[in-house]
């Protein structure tokens, strides 16, 4: 029988370079100033001053696909933190304190710690452990919650005044400036990425779908952790033709494509391929999903500092439910997607608290049902796996009847 | 009045049922606000009576036989792995009891609230909702100016959809009373050794349950009295921090059981009638300069802050030899405190107690650990 799934062959590019991009940051600290960055905190000034950064958000998500993130969860609990706080913050904290069995020893030690609360108000506590942990400056950039269909121009100028204060910070512990040209450049080349990333998740509304969520979860790293470098957009134009190429010959990244399905939420990192290995059981591939999409907004390179200030409050679950809502109404539109699967996340409450309303509304706006799974992005000990595919599969076994 | 016909008010306000609140107190226009960063002094000026909701405990505590069960609307929105406060005040929502009240006031504070704000609106979309999205960083310079812009909305907010108008008049007017209370609890937090730890808790709660015109004369009448008394010799002195007390279940153990609670960081007492208003200032920016100013919300960034360095100060300051941390489940910044400031207490010769409140007392076990606590404080006192 053959398989059921086809892998992408610039998988195989994404380890390298990933590979690359750790070792070379195990090093680049020695040379150059060393932030470690939260997924939503602007990289592209710190591209353009030249000061290297590295992902804790990303390297949780390692630690989960490696299947060593409970373990440093444990850690970390062993120092007071509670086993109901955020499982990539803990396997953070626990790396700091188990580097033995921590991936790489860990991250390298940083200078300074830069976060954003456009994602979660969890990374602000996360930082201040990390902030008292090496005893370094840590700057946090203050992005209100969008509680309208629009973020308000009072909050916009908040945003851009604290991104100025950002290069001043920056500049005062680094002794580094800011060449306005060079952050024209690094927009432009962040833009492009996202342009290529855009383009990538819109091959998908092909029928059948050249990528699944798991492709889609796995390539998303370069975005994440090499936004306005020049290796981002190398690896989307590769993974691009990949997928064009799929969509030429009428392959399907699920090779007998049947139900097409959204996904909402991060991923379940250290059972990725068993849980989307249940859905295909049911040639069931997920065309779309909410996650991936939160990259995919462009800075103007004009005016970088209005327009990543724009960018950086606009992220996906920075903004009110009925926005997320009228976002995913027109995935499901456009995605001709036929289910939708909400990852009850527990570690993640600014994405997944507000899941059954978004279900309701979904399924009222397009007939398409809903599921809703409890997990864990990391912590295994959050969820039963049988449980979880009971309940997969009598979604599915429903929509597919 | 006497001094017990005052405090038995006090108990009486602060676990009054939500439902009850229009029938208690007939006349008023109450608001419902659901976080101590909402300006109560904008409400009151524009006519309303502000009045913090907090989980109905009558339905989880030990008095839960006088009130209807717990009916989960919550579930139909909400996680199980949501902290409790943030449940109840959505059942309550959704169970009607808010129903005469002239609509709800959130301030951005954490997570959990974030995505309440959102439900909230979405169920019940006829009635006044308002976010006043304070800031998380509290000392940008960015950040008062971005705060009064807020202000200034929520002022216009209310303007607009109830025809009221909100000067510097009324403003100022309101923001004395306020400071009044503010200033009262602050000479009350001095006066610990001369009330019962649940009798202090339930005068701090009335203060935000009741309306304040009818709070400060009764609090200002006692307070004479109080500093008349002599002062108790406590043996075990400790501070609690977390994010709300709003249950006298835990006070009333801490009497039982001896132990003093001398200061505290919460959200319901201390961090609510910190500071005051900058007379020199114009209303809304006294506000605004306020609340960045007063002990932050655990959720808040500042700068340098340490929760465990301010907890050890408060321990000093007040003769504490331990700190107990009391934390809603789930409650994401405060535990985040607790793993970072529990080590450095206990290097610093604190002992440290953590108690976790999942919708509801678990008064037994409270109790043992409390007692094993107090023994402890007490055997170390005696060495």
């Amino acid at each position: 029988m053959s398989k059921p799934y086809r892998r992408l062959q610039s998988a195989q590019t994404l380890t390298r370079l990933m590979t690359l991009y750790y070792a070379r940051s195990q090093q680049v600290g020695r040379v150059r100033p060393l932030a470690w960055l939260a997924s939503g905190a602007p990289v592209e000034i710190l591209e353009a001053m030249g000061i290297a950064s590295v992902y804790p958000e990303n390297y949780g998500a390692l630690c989960g696909a490696r299947r060593v993130a409970t373990e440093l969860c444990q850690a970390a609990e062993a120092q007071g933190f509670s086993q109901d706080l955020c499982s990539y913050a803990r396997a953070s904290i626990g790396s700091l304190y188990a580097p033995e069995i921590a991936p790489m020893g860990g991250l390298p030690k940083p200078d300074l710690l830069i976060c954003s609360n456009n994602i979660c108000g969890t990374v602000v506590k996360w930082y201040q452990v990390l902030a008292e942990h090496f005893g370094i400056p840590m700057f946090l950039l203050d992005v209100p919650y969008i509680h309208e269909e629009t973020p308000p121009p009072h909050a916009i100028a908040y945003v851009a005044a604290q991104l100025e204060e950002l290069i001043d910070w920056l500049s005062q512990h680094t002794g580094r400036r800011l060449n306005p040209s060079r952050l024209a450049q690094v927009a432009a080349r962040s833009n492009r990425a996202v342009a290529l990333w855009k383009e990538v998740r819109e091959l998908c509304k092909v029928h059948p779908s050249p990528l699944n969520a798991p492709d889609l979860f796995v390539s998303l790293a370069p975005i994440v952790v090499l936004r306005g470098t020049r290796w981002a957009p190398w690896f989307y134009e590769k993974l691009k033709r990949e997928a064009q190429g799929r969509v030429a010959r009428g392959e399907g990244a699920v090779v007998n494509e049947r139900v097409r399905l959204l996904w909402d939420n991060i991923a379940i990192w250290p059972r990725l391929f068993h849980v989307f290995g249940q859905f295909l059981k049911y040639d069931a591939c997920f065309v779309v999903d909410t996650y991936t999409n939160a990259w995919s907004v462009a800075v103007d390179a004009d005016d970088p500092i209005q327009g990543l200030a724009r960018a950086y409050s606009t992220v996906y679950i920075n903004q009110q439910l009925p926005n997320r809502a009228r976002a995913m109404v027109q995935m499901v539109r456009d995605f001709g997607v036929e289910g939708v699967v909400f990852h009850s996340n527990r570690s993640c409450k600014p994405y997944s608290l507000g899941q059954y309303d978004l279900r309701r509304i979904v399924e009222r706006e397009t007939g398409v049902p809903g599921l809703v799974i409890e997990a864990d992005m990391c912590d295994t000990r959050a969820f039963a796996e049988s449980q979880l595919n009971t309940r997969i599969q009598a979604f599915m076994e429903s929509l597919t009847n | 009045m006497s001094v017990e016909t005052t405090l038995a008010r006090f108990r009486a306000a602060a676990t009054l049922p939500t439902r009850e609140w229009t029938t208690q107190y007939p006349g008023h226009r109450p608001m419902a606000v659901f976080c101590t960063y909402v300006p109560e002094e904008v409400l009151h000026a524009a006519g309303f009576t502000p009045v913090r909701v907090l989980r109905d405990v009558r339905r989880t505590s030990e008095v839960r036989r006088t009130c209807p069960p717990s009916s989960g609307a919550w579930g139909e929105h909400l996680q199980s792995y949501t902290c409790p406060l943030v449940r109840s005040l959505l059942e309550q929502g959704a169970d009607g009891y808010l129903a005469e009240f002239a609509g709800a006031v959130f301030a951005h504070s954490c997570d959990a609230m974030q995505a309440l704000a959102d439900i909230w609106k979405l169920r019940f979309p006829d009635s006044f909702v308002w976010v006043v999205n304070h800031p998380t960083r509290l000392d940008s310079p960015h950040t008062l100016p971005y705060l009064l812009a807020e202000l200034e909305r929520f002022r216009s907010a209310l303007e607009t959809r109830f025809g009221v108008s909100i000067n510097e008049g009324n403003l100022s007017t309101s923001i004395a009373l306020h400071d009044r209370v503010r200033r009262l609890l602050q000479r009350l937090d001095t006066l610990r050794d001369r009330i019962s730890v649940a009798d202090f808790y339930a005068a701090v709660l009335a203060a935000q349950t009741m309306p304040k015109e009818e709070f400060a004369p009764l609090l200002e009448a006692l307070l004479p009295e109080l500093e008349a008394h002599a002062p108790r010799a406590d043996s075990v002195r400790v501070v609690i921090a977390g994010a709300i007390l709003d249950d006298l279940t835990l006070p009333s153990l801490a009497d039982d059981l001896g132990i003093a609670i001398a200061g505290d960081d919460l959200c319901t007492s201390a961090r609510f009638f910190d500071g005051q208003a900058a007379p020199d200032l114009p209303p809304l920016e006294a506000l605004a300069a306020r609340s960045l100013q007063r002990a932050p919300c655990a959720a808040k960034h500042r700068d340098g802050y340490h929760r465990g360095e301010a907890l050890l100060r408060l321990a000093q300051e007040r003769g504490a030899q331990g700190v107990i941390f009391y934390l809603q489940k789930f409650c994401e910044p405060h535990a985040f405190d607790f793993g970072q400031a529990q080590r450095f207490l206990q290097d610093a010769g604190l002992a440290v107690l953590l108690l976790e409140d999942d919708a509801g007392a678990a008064t037994a076990q409270w109790r043992t650990r409390l007692q094993a606590f107090a023994e402890m404080l007490a055997g170390e006192a005696a060495r």
